[in-house]
């Protein structure tokens, strides 16, 4: 795993494992890696994953059944909601960065609308 | 744990370690890093007792380095110090009669792991299965302190990746202490809890990895690059 | 459970042993070759006597071949790197040095035996099998054979000294980062001669005594009386005390040399 400088790695071990299930690598409530087997994986000390995996249960991404092992929440909304926060992510850096740029919000959205436009026409 | 008061060495007109002190924690995963010639292969020799410093004291769990502390310490020089003319198997069994935490276990699985033969001969098998070899006989213990000196120097990507793996494997948390000497920040910038950095024989800057990071915004390559310019932290 | 000690010299002398396995067998081929050329020597013209001096021969050959790898058998650790594995292990210098000696001994015995073992059949062969017992019915008066008994034991820690003396040069060259193997011989070579002064020196001064003044006189004239009488017994006795004591000695400094001093 290529690590962004700045932000903990323990972070964007989070960041991954959410990506996972929004490309559908990781289904609701399927189990994740051992916390050694992801160490390994992405080449991290298991003290960082600890770290993540502790994370995770405590916002209610995870739940660990004993003896079983680690596990994505059954919650059907869950994929919508991590949807719905990487959109979010997105649009607010877009917009600041647009903004940073000069553009005002009518422009902005002006914008948007020619780029979707023009890729419907290159999809035909 | 491990303290450095005032260590100095010198090798001639050369200093390696000059008047340098600072305390390893136990139970992290610590990386060494400094160009070459730093003063960091010195600094694990040391703690071995390959070399004996000209001032200035060294304890490991509050003991000098002796026969004592090598009971529990595997060392991986950068280096090839197995006999050549062993084979694999014949090096294990030499170095398992010398210590009580062989793991016969590990030991088999890491064999295959690191998809090497017991009937390989040392000087027969190429460089980079003769560094996983080093790592195998190192790994099949359960050593407290295990020091790797540029345990990846000279080896192709994918081996690499092996080695990364398999100080990953068996690593107990809070129980065992690695150090690891390299310059190849990049690979294992991810599995360093601790860092110390080495300049012209003393530490230049020392703290935790996580903490460095998200103070300097920086990767541990873009803040080593700060340390070694020359201009001061 | 650590490994006992016994169980750690014999893993450490079956390293030292299977070290030299290869030249050990080269040497024994080029004994029997040597054996073999001369003694078709022998059968095509040369005098049989010739068989003694060839085994005397060939036996210095090997005893220096074996005397030679003293010195690699330590100069080797240093170069093959192997010295980083052994200075990591959990062992002192006495442990290293005892093997290391019990190996040459082991190759000493197994080799010097095969040639005298192999010389000895060819000579009863070539010169027959009486003169042999005529050799060994002379041998057999008692006297000569306390002699040659104590002679022998004698040259075993005689040996065994030079050995050390070997190891203990190796140890003084290693000190050294530049000019090691020049060291080591001019180490050798004065400690030696150093030990032999001293050695004399306290032979003489026992000797040289008011008891032994009137045996002076007898001894040159009757070698047979010398030898059974008190003196040599306890010339044998002394001389074994300081070939045990400065063995010891040497053994105990050169451990001591590579468990504090030697780095690397």
């Amino acid at each position: 795993m290529d690590f962004d400088h700045g932000k903990p790695i323990y972070l964007q071990i989070i960041d991954y494992i959410k990506k996972q299930i929004i490309t559908d690598k990781l289904k609701i409530g399927e189990k994740v890696p051992s916390q050694r087997e992801l160490a390994q994986q992405l080449k991290v000390n298991p003290n960082t994953v600890q770290r993540a995996y502790r994370e995770m249960e405590g916002m209610g991404l995870t739940e660990t059944i004993r003896g079983q092992g680690t596990f994505i929440v059954e919650r059907r909304e869950l994929l919508r909601e991590l949807q719905q926060e990487m959109a979010n992510a997105l649009l607010v850096s877009f917009i600041i960065e647009m903004q940073s740029l000069g553009y005002d919000d009518q422009e902005i959205l002006g914008l948007v609308e020619k780029y979707q436009k023009d890729l419907k026409e290159e999809m035909k | 744990m491990i303290e450095l008061k005032a260590v100095t060495k010198t090798f001639g007109s050369t200093t390696a370690l000059d008047s340098i002190s600072t305390t390893i924690p136990e139970g992290k995963i610590i990386g060494v890093l400094g160009p070459n010639g730093s003063g960091k292969s010195t600094l694990l020799k040391m703690l071995v007792g390959l070399n004996k410093p000209n001032y200035g004291t060294i304890l490991i769990d509050g003991k000098k380095p002796s026969m004592d502390t090598k009971n529990f310490i595997s060392y991986l020089p950068e280096i090839d110090y197995l006999y050549p003319w062993m084979t694999i198997q014949q090096a294990a069994d030499f170095v398992k009669s010398f210590y009580e935490d062989w793991d016969e276990n590990k030991y088999n699985e890491l064999m295959k792991f690191l998809e090497l033969q017991p009937s390989m001969v040392i000087k027969k098998i190429s460089r980079g299965m003769r560094a996983k070899a080093k790592l195998l006989l190192s790994f099949s213990r359960n050593a407290k302190l295990i020091l790797l000196d540029e345990p990846l120097s000279g080896i192709d990507v994918l081996t690499r990746d092996k080695i990364i793996e398999t100080i990953i494997h068996d690593y107990r948390a809070g129980d065992q202490t690695i150090l690891i000497t390299t310059h190849e920040i990049r690979e294992v910038e991810g599995i360093l809890d601790e860092v110390i950095f080495i300049r012209q024989g003393q530490v230049a800057l020392e703290g935790n990895v996580e903490e460095l990071r998200c103070q300097r915004q920086a990767s541990l390559v873009e803040i080593m690059k700060e340390v070694y310019s020359h201009e001061t932290i | 459970m650590k490994p006992s000690n016994g169980s750690i010299l014999f893993s450490i002398y079956k390293k030292d042993l299977l070290s030299v396995k290869l030249e050990s067998l080269l040497v024994l081929a080029a004994v029997f070759l040597g054996y073999l050329y001369f003694s078709y020597k022998i059968l095509t013209g040369w005098p049989a006597p010739t068989i003694l001096g060839i085994t005397s021969t060939i036996f210095f050959i090997v005893m220096f071949v074996i005397f030679v790898g003293t010195f690699t058998s330590v100069s080797r650790e240093w170069s093959n790197n192997t010295i980083y594995l052994i200075m990591s292990l959990p062992i002192g210098g006495k442990m290293i040095f005892l093997s290391k000696l019990l190996a040459v001994m082991t190759q000493l015995i197994v080799l010097g035996g095969a040639t005298i073992l192999i010389g000895s059949l060819l000579s009863s062969f070539f010169l027959g099998i009486d003169i042999i017992t005529e050799a060994f019915g002379f041998l057999s008066s008692y006297q000569l054979l306390q002699v040659l008994i104590k002679g022998v034991i004698l040259l075993f820690f005689g040996i065994i000294q030079i050995i050390l003396i070997a190891f203990f040069s190796s140890m003084i060259g290693k000190l050294f980062k530049r000019f090691s193997w020049f060291i080591t011989v001019i180490t050798f070579i004065f400690t030696n001669i150093i030990i032999g002064r001293i050695n004399g020196f306290l032979l003489n001064s026992f000797f040289n005594n008011e008891r032994y003044a009137h045996l002076n006189e007898i001894t040159v004239h009757n070698h047979h009386l010398f030898m059974e009488s008190l003196p040599f017994n306890e010339f044998f006795l002394l001389q074994l005390a300081l070939l045990l004591l400065f063995s010891t000695g040497l053994f105990f400094l050169t451990s001591a040399i590579y468990d504090k001093k030697v780095e690397l």
